[in-house]
């Protein structure tokens, strides 16, 4: 957090090099959600350079009253929103899918194990890019970034009830849509 | 069933009472239905936090970069100071340099101009580096061609990255 702050307070002062490690930083982060909002690569893409020239170009705005990836994760997630309602279309390619796996580690799990570990995440990664938009924003922002209930409810405005809420809803689906990769184990 | 659920993940995720601690964890013991609910929920748990962050593709960074940097360009230092200024100052400090320059190679006390205006001129450069200090002449010297340099670096840079 303090290495962020200092980031931002050379940016400010015009260094090129802190912007730049600062958009080193976060990109993945920044990247993911607004792809699992929108669900388009390229449209994530475009939308999460948006976050990054809308940030820029804020940056004086921010007030350290909260931490600045929460601040950053705010206009990632509305940039998203945004353009999700611009685009205002549900429908997405399958293909999509399998050009999002990540490289399991393989170094102690056995070749099955490593395959049926990567059908898992696929199937997984594929549940989520299922799930509402809100809902894959709250399980990517507490999972992936380990953002606390009470930080989520700053960035996406709901309240903390509520995401307590989807949270339950959307683990039961998952679990749900998962559950055949385990009892396959077991059989 | 669903208080079961609700009770499992409150207490995956670190929410339970020491009363629902414990009420989980006999459950756990007893009934073999919660139990395997207790090791879905769980097993969903490690999945979701094994994830891995989405990443954009390898020119995203230097688009990023190109956008910003486009719509505010840095300024130059010639941006910062007025032009006039920064060719003054240029002027006077290659003019100071070279005149110092020249003194001190050409200066000594063993030449004898003939002409009175030489003689004039000699005369008043050699009691100006006898005025001033050794040390004093190589510092002004130096910061004079440092800024010509950086002035010159300035003009260059400038025209290298056309902001």
């Amino acid at each position: 957090m303090e290495e962020d702050i200092r980031l931002v307070r050379l940016t400010l002062q015009g260094s090129r090099l802190a912007f730049r490690q600062l958009v080193e930083r976060y990109q993945n982060f920044v990247f993911t959600i607004t792809y699992r909002v929108l669900r388009s690569r390229e449209e994530a893409e475009e939308a999460a350079q948006d976050v990054f020239v809308k940030v820029h170009k804020t940056l004086a705005s921010f007030e350290q009253k909260s931490k600045f990836s929460t601040w950053l994760y705010t206009i990632a997630y509305r940039t998203a929103i945004d353009a999700n309602r611009r685009k205002n279309n549900d429908t997405r390619s399958l293909d999509d899918s399998e050009v999002f796996l990540q490289v399991e580690d393989t170094q102690t799990a056995s070749p099955v194990a490593v395959l049926q570990n990567k059908d898992l995440q696929e199937a997984l990664q594929e549940a989520i890019l299922k799930l509402k938009p809100e809902d894959a924003t709250i399980v990517t922002l507490f999972y992936l970034n380990e953002k606390p209930i009470k930080e989520i409810s700053e960035i996406t405005r709901l309240t903390e009830t509520n995401i307590k809420t989807r949270l339950f809803r959307l683990r039961e689906a998952l679990k749900h849509h998962l559950t055949p990769f385990w009892e396959s184990d077991r059989g | 069933m669903q208080e079961d659920h609700i009770l499992i993940w409150k207490y995956i995720d670190g929410e339970c009472s020491e009363a629902e601690k414990k009420a989980v964890e006999a459950k756990l013991l007893i009934n073999p239905a919660f139990r395997a609910e207790w090791d879905c929920c769980k097993a969903l748990q490690t999945e979701l936090s094994r994830q891995q962050p989405e990443q954009p593709s390898l020119r995203f960074q230097a688009n990023v970069l190109d956008r910003v940097f486009k719509a505010f360009p840095a300024k130059s230092a010639q941006q910062l100071l007025p032009r006039s200024f920064v060719r003054w100052m240029a002027g006077l400090g290659s003019a100071l340099t070279a005149a110092l320059s020249w003194a001190a190679l050409n200066v000594s006390p063993y030449s004898h101009s003939h002409s009175r205006f030489n003689h004039v001129v000699d005369s008043s450069l050699a009691r100006l580096v006898d005025a001033i200090p050794y040390s004093t002449f190589f510092m002004i010297a130096m910061v004079a061609s440092t800024l010509f340099i950086l002035y010159l670096m300035d003009i260059s840079l400038r025209r290298f990255f056309r902001t």
